[in-house]
Order: structure tokens, then C-alpha cells, then sequence
């Protein structure tokens, strides 16, 4: 028997990584390791590894970590944790700030890499598998595939290769293959193929994987976010990062339920660009504002004083919110504080204002009486207050040659300020790979081949020209090339008897008798 | 309606512990009449629990995903679900006893906790609560059937033992199990970057429960690979799904000793 069509047995074998197996050099020996998807199992096994690592050891909060001064500070928190050395054995492993270390970037980086070689290692072989697959198979594939079926009618049933063709072809179409018949000599066979595109989404699902790393890069590089910003009721705030925003908390107001729970934070927020309104709105937790892309987010709130200075000369040179949001400790004593600058001489303020209050009203400090605050006024290059003053609200005193009037309590607004320009990409690659993995899975493709050969009656020998149609026995066979699919094994061997079902009805329908069909199921792959 | 929830809770509780006992009765005493009890002991216990968690939604106003109590219900309402479908697809009630074993440890770890319905504190109040918790209870009740699978996968090595499912049957449910949970365990991560993205303008913080889920779902990626590699399926990827359904317990209980933003959630 001829063999026609393809060579190879397995269509979706990459041509490339096969030309490429005997060679030693380097490039070809690196090529061929980040293709290889033990690699990438190793690879994806020790990220998991890192980011369990991580969930587990305490981390240096990232501006903490950005700092080796403060970083060396913290260090004093693990060593109180864990002991020795158990503390320093996770310092020398830079286990305490896993996700910003070369090693995990690395490995990251390293994935990515193997995910984008993976990805143009396959692609050529699976766009032609999907676009041209091999309909025309040899016969040997029939004898050798991981699945197979074999059936075989009597020439007394009357079957013709043909008919058993057209049968395989309704079974085939009912399941939604797409059929392409043809013929071999005198054989009759069918390339029933479904989901084809279903192929694509493992490219879908690895390229939105990869989008999303390289997001995240462009996220780091282009975009910025303050987590701290403090803006007192009633006060405006240069927004920075080299925009022309500013933002002002009009009100902020906190709600509870009695259980003391919180229930609602809201700030009205009025954001102005170069001094012209352009937005305004009332934020809460989960639901911010969004000025082309500058996000202000409810983050939290604290005590804030509405402060008044004049100068020698009773003119105003500082009214503003401060915002008490620097948590003080010391000496048995709590209290939240903000400081404003006053002056200026050489490029440096002339004064220093700390404002300080108790951290808690149910936590009494005899410095500081309830509805007044403490000022701490420093001078330049000076270590220690020149002036330490408790003011009630209301009161104005002398201070330094100005006039320091405390005019009321506030509260400020605590917002996150972020900017990310490549959220959106992040979204779209979430997408690609969500719908990529459903499609991969659940739009498997499913392939097979189905070839019905008249043998001539073993009785009467090998015939050239083939036997007359109705002398012969018709030898169904039917295959599929898997990659060790249950799912597809168990649909195959339902198709292969429901195709054997109609064949052998026809026979029955021809003969007047029950076929004789003799069923011969492949072992699973 | 918060009396009714706890009654529904309690009838569950108990309805589940029979169907327990009819599933091991089923596999170690042999007795078919028993596996049929058990499933429609399992199918009331499941309608229960809904009742139950609907209540609370009713009663409260809010997804019942908001304290341990709720979460660890909805865990067990996710693992019974997911069990019933499988149940049902293959009529096989051999893995009843790991399942559902798994399903009412659940709910003897959610009766030890308060069952207090709370009002939804600020930082929950966003409806991606529903979708982002129900994708952890889909994939979690998935993860649970697939470890009950390959447990039995292991247990069972070269057909053995004639009165467990079949070696090759279990594989494939795991397999199944690990489809369903692969993409919802997905959708759960992005959901929680979106919330996120939403709340503090990032989208992803390295948060302690957050990294776990990631371990949970780059653990499930391994299994996906690895089943297409020669000498890895069958034993190797059953301990990959145990090891998976670790990651799972781990993050769920994580809310113990991880701390983090997912604290709220706590007890």
C-alpha cells in the first residue's frame, strides 16, 4: 500500500527545536533549554518557592526597603521575630524583601523569556498545524497511533468503503468536526478535525502573561504613587510628579456603626489644573477620583489644625490646615504631629513649626489640654526646640517675632495618589489570558482520521484491481495522534462505536441480518 | 432571617454528617442503598446551606463572604457543588467519602467560629466582593475535589482495590476539577487587583494572602504542564494536586498568622 501526504506521524511536533537537537552550540544548547517545558515547570516551582517564601518571612515595606539606612533600622523587628540566627540566615538569603530582589527579578525575567522562546519556538508549527493540517496520513498511522479503533464488516453485509465513509462522516459531523474526505487507491478516509482555533489560546493565555510582567515593568517605569499625602480640610496641595495639579479637601467626614466598626470615610475632594477647576468629587474608599489618569484615593484621616501667623509688621504670612499625621512617641506619651515652614533666607526656612497633639482624647497628656495644641518651633540647624508653647484654640501668642494664632481643629484627608499609564494593557493581558486558558481547555482541538479499505475476501487472494464491491470485507479504521488526553480518549472511543453503530446498521439494513462487526479498541495512550 | 440562617446552618451540619456516614458505608461496607442515601442526604445538606447563606445575605444585605464563619460555609457549599457535579457526570459515588470528608471538616471548623452577622465595614463596601469571593469559592470547592481525587488516585495505585474508582477515572476528574479551578483561581486574583486598582490605586501590593493565592494558582500551572509531560502523569501530578490543595488550606487559614489586608476578613 502506498503511503501519500505527510512524513511526519505527529503534525504538531515544531519542526525547528527537532532541527536543532543534535547540536552542541551554546546558543542552540540555550535555545533549546528555555523551550523546554520542564524548564519552565522548574522555573514557575521556584517563583512559587520565592513568593511562599515572602508570604511567610516579614517583609520591609517597599520605601523601607528602598533605603538601606532605614532597611538597616527595621532589621531590629525580625531579629526581635525569629532570634539568631534564624534572623540573619533570612537577611543572607534577602528574604526580607523577596519581591524586589535581583533573584526573583531574575527569575521572573527568565520565565518571561522562556514563555516568549516557548511561544516563537511553537507558533510557526501550530499556526501551519491549525491552517494546513495533515489530512492526508500514510497508512501506517493507522496501525501505531496512541488511539485507534479497528472494525471490520463481512462482504456478505454489503458495505462498501464508501458507505462506511459517508456513515463516519454523519457521526462525525453530528460531534461538529470539520471533514475533509479523500481517497487513497481504492480506500476511502476522512480528516475530521474541531476547535481548531481553540490551539490559539495557549498563545492568548502566555502572551497576556507576558503583557502583564512587561506592564507591570512600563507600570514601574512611567508611572508613580504617593501613599501618604495629607491634605487638611480646607487647604490645597500641589499634587508634584511633574504636573500641574493641585488638590483640595473641601470636607472629610468618618461614620461608624455602634459596634465602633467604621461604616463610612468620605472626602470632597476639588482637583484644579494650573489653578482652573477641572474636577470635583466625593471620594470614598472604593471609588476614587480619576483626572486623566492621576487617581486620588481614600487611604485614611487624622487630626489636623487650622494655623494663623503674623509677622512683626501684623501681616498674615502663613493660614493653612496642618495635617497631624507623623505619629510621635516618647517618654510614655503618644501624640500625633505635622510641622510648616516659615520664612525664608538662602534658600532655607527661617522657622521650623512642629504642631503636636495627643494622640487620643481618652489618653490625657498634661502637656497638652484638651482643644489646645503644642508648638515646638526650631530654628535652623538646631537639634532642640528654641521655643516650646501650649496654645488653646483661639489664643495668639508671641513667639519668635511672630504672632502664632491656633484658630481651630480640622481633620485631613489621607489620600494614595497613584498614576499608572499601562493599567489598561495590565487589563487587556488579564483578559487574553483568562479567555486564552477557557479556550485552551474547554475548546480543546481534536483531531482524527478515519480510513475504510475494501479487503478482498482472504479466501480468494490479493486482487489487483480490488474485488468487486460486494465480494469484499470493508476494514474500518480510525485514529487520533493525543497527547495524553483522557478527556479525548474517552470521546474517541464514544465516536469510534458510534460510527461503527451506523455502519453496522446499514449492514444489518442491507443484509436483512445483524454484521458481524468485530470491534477492536486501541489501548489508552 | 438570622434565626433561619443558623437553623438551615445546623440541619446542614447534621445532614452532612449522615451523608458521611452513607458514603463510607458505601465504599468500606459495599452497600449500594447506602451511596444512594448518601446523595440525597448530600443534595438536601447542599440545598440547606444555600438556604442557609442566602438568609444571611438576606438578613444582613451583603454577600455572606465577609467573616471566617461565612467564608468557611461558602468553602464547604463550594467543595459539596463541585462534588454533586462530578457525582453526577460520572455516576460514581466512590469519591463521596473524600469530598465530602473535606466538605463537612469545613463546617465543623465553621461551627467552632462566632456566627454573628456584622454590617460591611468601608473597606468591603464594593460589589466586586460577590464576584472576587465567589471565584475563591468556586475554586477552592474545584481544588477540593481534584485533591479528593488524587488522593484516592494514590491510594488506589494499579487498581488495587476494586471498590475505589479507577485509577484512570480519577485522573481525569482531578484533571476536570483543575480546569474549573485554574481559571476561576484566575478571575480571582484579577478581581482582587481590579478591587484593588479600585481602592488604593494599585493593583498588585504583594499582600500576604494575595502572594498565597498567587502560589496556589502558579502550583496549579505546574499540574497543567506537567500532565503533558512524559513520566510525569499519574503519581507525580496526584502529589502536585496535594500539594495544591496545601496552597489552598494554607491561604484560607492564612488569615490567622499572615495579617496583611485580607485581615478584615479575619474572625
Amino acid at each position: 500500500m502506498a503511503e501519500v501526504g505527510a512524513t511526519s506521524l505527529v503534525p504538531d511536533v515544531p519542526s525547528i527545536s527537532k532541527a536543532r537537537a543534535g547540536s552542541t552550540d551554546l546558543f542552540d544548547r540555550l535555545w533549546r533549554l528555555l523551550t523546554s517545558v520542564r524548564f519552565a515547570m522548574l522555573l514557575i516551582a521556584l517563583i512559587a518557592t520565592g513568593v511562599l517564601a515572602g508570604t511567610l518571612v516579614m517583609q520591609a515595606p517597599p520605601d523601607v526597603a528602598a533605603s538601606p539606612t532605614s532597611f538597616a533600622g527595621w532589621l531590629a523587628r525580625p531579629r526581635a521575630k525569629y532570634g539568631e540566627p534564624w534572623a540573619s540566615i533570612f537577611g543572607a538569603l534577602d528574604l526580607y524583601r523577596v519581591f524586589g530582589t535581583l533573584w526573583f527579578r531574575g527569575l521572573l525575567a527568565v520565565l518571561t523569556l522562556s514563555v516568549v522562546v516557548c511561544t516563537v519556538n511553537r507558533m510557526p508549527g501550530i499556526i501551519t498545524s491549525v491552517r494546513r493540517p495533515v489530512v492526508r496520513v500514510p497508512e501506517r498511522l493507522f496501525e501505531r497511533a496512541p488511539l485507534r479503533a479497528e472494525f471490520s464488516y463481512p462482504a456478505a453485509s454489503g458495505i462498501s468503503a464508501e458507505q462506511a465513509q459517508l456513515q463516519a462522516i454523519k457521526v462525525l459531523g453530528t460531534a461538529r468536526f470539520r471533514l475533509i474526505p479523500w481517497e487513497d487507491g481504492a480506500a476511502r478516509a476522512v480528516f475530521a478535525d474541531r476547535n481548531r482555533f481553540g490551539k490559539y489560546g495557549t498563545f492568548l493565555n502566555h502572551i497576556g502573561i507576558v503583557s502583564i510582567l512587561g506592564a507591570a515593568v512600563l507600570g514601574g517605569a512611567f508611572g508613580w504613587r504617593e501613599d501618604g499625602f495629607m491634605v487638611p480640610e480646607g487647604s490645597t496641595r500641589p499634587v508634584g510628579h511633574g504636573t500641574s495639579l493641585s488638590v483640595r479637601s473641601e470636607e472629610f467626614v468618618d461614620e461608624y456603626y455602634p459596634s465602633g466598626t467604621a461604616k463610612d470615610f468620605r472626602s470632597e475632594l476639588v482637583v484644579f489644573d494650573d489653578g482652573q477647576e477641572v474636577a470635583r468629587k466625593i471620594i470614598r474608599v472604593n471609588d476614587p477620583l480619576d483626572y486623566g489618569g492621576v487617581r486620588f484615593h481614600q487611604a485614611f484621616f487624622g487630626p489636623a489644625a487650622m494655623m494663623r501667623v503674623r509677622n512683626a509688621e501684623g501681616k498674615v504670612v502663613f493660614e493653612d490646615g496642618v495635617a497631624l499625621g507623623y505619629e510621635l512617641t516618647g517618654g510614655g506619651l503618644s501624640r500625633n504631629g505635622g510641622f510648616f515652614t516659615l520664612g525664608k533666607r538662602n534658600g532655607l526656612p527661617t522657622l521650623a513649626v512642629w504642631v503636636v497633639v495627643p494622640a487620643s482624647q481618652r489618653q490625657p497628656d498634661a502637656d497638652i489640654p484638651a482643644g489646645s495644641v503644642r508648638l515646638e518651633i526650631f530654628e535652623p540647624r538646631q537639634a532642640r526646640p528654641s521655643v516650646m508653647e501650649t496654645l488653646p484654640q483661639g489664643e495668639t501668642r508671641e513667639l519668635l517675632g511672630h504672632t502664632f494664632e491656633f484658630v481651630r481643629e480640622r481633620q485631613f484627608s489621607g489620600l494614595q495618589l497613584s498614576y499608572n499609564p499601562a493599567i489598561n494593557l495590565i487589563w487587556f493581558a488579564c483578559a487574553a489570558m483568562v479567555l486564552g486558558t477557557i479556550a485552551v481547555f474547554n475548546f480543546p482541538l481534536r483531531r482524527l482520521w478515519v480510513r475504510a479499505d475494501e479487503v478482498p475476501n482472504e479466501r480468494s487472494g490479493p486482487n489487483e484491481q480490488g474485488a468487486g464491491v460486494s465480494y469484499a470485507n470493508v476494514r474500518l479504521r480510525i485514529a487520533a495522534v493525543t497527547n495524553r488526553d483522557v478527556l479525548f480518549a474517552r470521546e474517541f472511543e464514544k465516536l469510534a462505536l458510534s460510527i461503527d453503530k451506523e455502519v453496522s446498521r446499514l449492514a444489518s439494513d442491507n443484509a436483512g441480518t445483524p454484521a458481524q462487526a468485530v470491534p477492536v479498541l486501541a489501548a489508552k495512550a | 432571617m438570622a434565626e433561619l440562617s443558623y437553623y438551615a446552618f445546623a440541619a446542614s451540619f447534621i445532614t452532612l454528617g449522615v451523608a458521611l456516614l452513607g458514603y463510607l458505608w458505601f465504599t468500606l461496607g459495599r452497600q449500594k442503598g447506602a451511596g444512594r442515601l448518601a446523595t440525597v442526604f448530600t443534595y438536601n445538606s447542599a440545598a440547606l446551606l444555600t438556604a442557609s447563606l442566602g438568609a444571611r445575605w438576606v438578613a444582613s444585605g451583603h454577600a455572606p463572604y465577609t467573616n471566617q464563619f461565612e467564608f468557611a460555609s461558602s468553602f464547604a457549599w463550594g467543595t459539596i457543588a463541585t462534588y454533586l457535579y462530578f457525582e453526577g457526570k460520572y455516576r460514581l459515588k466512590g469519591m463521596g467519602a473524600a469530598a465530602i470528608g473535606v466538605a463537612f471538616a469545613m463546617l465543623i471548623y465553621a461551627s467552632t467560629l462566632p456566627a454573628r452577622i456584622d454590617p460591611l465595614i468601608a473597606a468591603l463596601q464594593n460589589d466586586i466582593l460577590i464576584i472576587h469571593v465567589g471565584s475563591a469559592v468556586i475554586s477552592y470547592g474545584a481544588f477540593a475535589c481534584a485533591f479528593a481525587a488524587a488522593a484516592l488516585y494514590l491510594i488506589n495505585r494499579e487498581d488495587r482495590y476494586a471498590w475505589l474508582p479507577p485509577q484512570d477515572v480519577l485522573d481525569e476528574i482531578g484533571y476536570k476539577a483543575i480546569i474549573i479551578a485554574f481559571p476561576a483561581q484566575a478571575m480571582l486574583l484579577i478581581l482582587g487587583a481590579v478591587w484593588a486598582h479600585t481602592a488604593w490605586g494599585r493593583y498588585w501590593g504583594w499582600d500576604p494572602k494575595e502572594t498565597a493565592a498567587l502560589v496556589t494558582w502558579l502550583i496549579a500551572a505546574i499540574y497543567l504542564h506537567a500532565r503533558a509531560q512524559r513520566g510525569w502523569h499519574g503519581t507525580r501530578t496526584s502529589w502536585i494536586l496535594i500539594a495544591l490543595f496545601g496552597a489552598v488550606l494554607f491561604t484560607f487559614f492564612g488569615n490567622y498568622f499572615l495579617g496583611g489586608l485580607h485581615t478584615y476578613s479575619g474572625l
